[in-house]
């Protein structure tokens, strides 16, 4: 058998009228909320746009990736050990990219004669300057800059 | 504790304070009027306005009338509508019930509270129901599931021909509640099936 409820007409009509307000608040607080979030996805894309479209007018490209140049600092470390390691007592190794510098002992002009002898034979590099330091009665040492070859 | 309070509307008034709980309403002492409607074939909503309309036409103010419908046919376009309708003022209840933080989820008729709760022991689809509370018989008569009819009796007049016997006609089976058996069988006819079930107090509510 059906359940047959004799609620107050006007007792219904209010919860039905009730829920109907709900649901009339929830929508409007719904297209609220649709229209601030379309607003503020509209002007962020606008900001974009007219950001890329001064980059475009004042030829600003965004900056490179260093990678290549920490690649090209290892090469050129590949390429001093296997040219230097155990032919010189190197010290004081920096490198830079593709530049690198190193000191060498010096005691006499034959050592220098070495040094160039193995810079050439190798044909890795281009010298950029060799200089000598330490004190005149002490020990002396070369301080040798390179440029690997790419 | 309870979640839904069951109230007649003699003890409607002691309530101190409902709780916010679900609140049942059983309306002692009302009889139920049952007419059918043929209406045009609509939603159910529309369905409920359409009887609201009609009752207004018949009653002209329905604020104390209250009421609701069952499909009892569908033909083509047309629609049969059993609505069962009860005269009873609810205003000051309801307001008095918001008032103590109760919230209304039906109002039954005792007639129609006890049928429910008893539903699952009828076996039969057409019957009749009668019991005796508070020094009142309550009949309800089902057929096919639908509520046909029911009345309203004092105690004083008693089981008599006058009050059942007509029904011979209309039901083969009668379920007894808080009624003996022996009361209804010197003026039945053996075809009559008369079916006891297990009594019930105040505490139903």
């Amino acid at each position: 058998m059906k359940d047959i409820n004799f609620l107050p007409h006007w007792y219904i009509d209010k919860k039905v009228n009730a829920c109907r307000r709900i649901s009339m608040a929830v929508m409007i607080l719904l297209v609220l909320v649709n229209t601030a979030l379309a607003y503020s996805c509209i002007s962020g894309s606008y900001k974009i746009y007219t950001i890329e479209k001064k980059m475009v007018e004042k030829d600003i490209r965004p900056v490179e990736s260093d990678t290549g140049k920490d690649i090209g600092a290892i090469r050129s470390m590949d390429v001093f050990i296997s040219d230097f390691t155990g032919k010189f007592d190197y010290e004081n190794v920096s490198i830079d990219g593709m530049s690198l510098g190193f000191e060498v002992p010096y005691g006499n002009k034959n050592d220098y004669y070495m040094l160039v002898k193995q810079i050439e034979e190798s044909g890795n590099y281009r010298v950029i300057s060799i200089s000598q330091t330490g004190d005149i009665k002490g020990a002396s040492r070369l301080r040798v800059k390179l440029e690997v070859k790419p | 504790m309870k979640k839904e309070i069951v109230l007649t509307t003699a003890t409607a008034a002691d309530m101190l304070d409902y709780g916010r709980k679900s609140t049942t309403l059983v309306l002692e002492n009302e009889e139920i009027y049952i007419m059918n409607m043929v209406l045009p074939a609509a939603e159910k909503h529309t369905t409920w306005n359409m009887i609201k309309d009609e009752l207004t036409m018949k009653f002209g103010n329905i604020d104390s009338i209250l009421f609701d419908f069952d499909l009892s046919g569908k033909t083509g376009k047309t629609i049969e509508a059993t609505v069962y309708c009860i005269n009873f003022d609810m205003k000051k209840i309801v307001s008095e019930l918001k008032r103590k933080g109760g919230i209304l989820q039906g109002v039954y008729p005792l007639q129609l509270y006890v049928l429910k709760k008893y539903q699952k022991l009828i076996r039969d689809s057409s019957y009749l129901l009668a019991f005796l509370f508070r020094n009142t018989i309550y009949l309800a008569g089902a057929a096919n599931n639908m509520l046909v009819m029911n009345k309203i009796i004092d105690e004083s007049e008693g089981f008599n021909e006058q009050n059942f016997g007509y029904l011979e006609g209309e039901f083969r089976v009668i379920y007894l509640i808080n009624i003996k058996k022996e009361a209804m069988e010197g003026f039945l006819s053996h075809d009559f099936r008369i079916e006891e079930l297990k009594p019930f107090n105040e505490n139903i509510f």
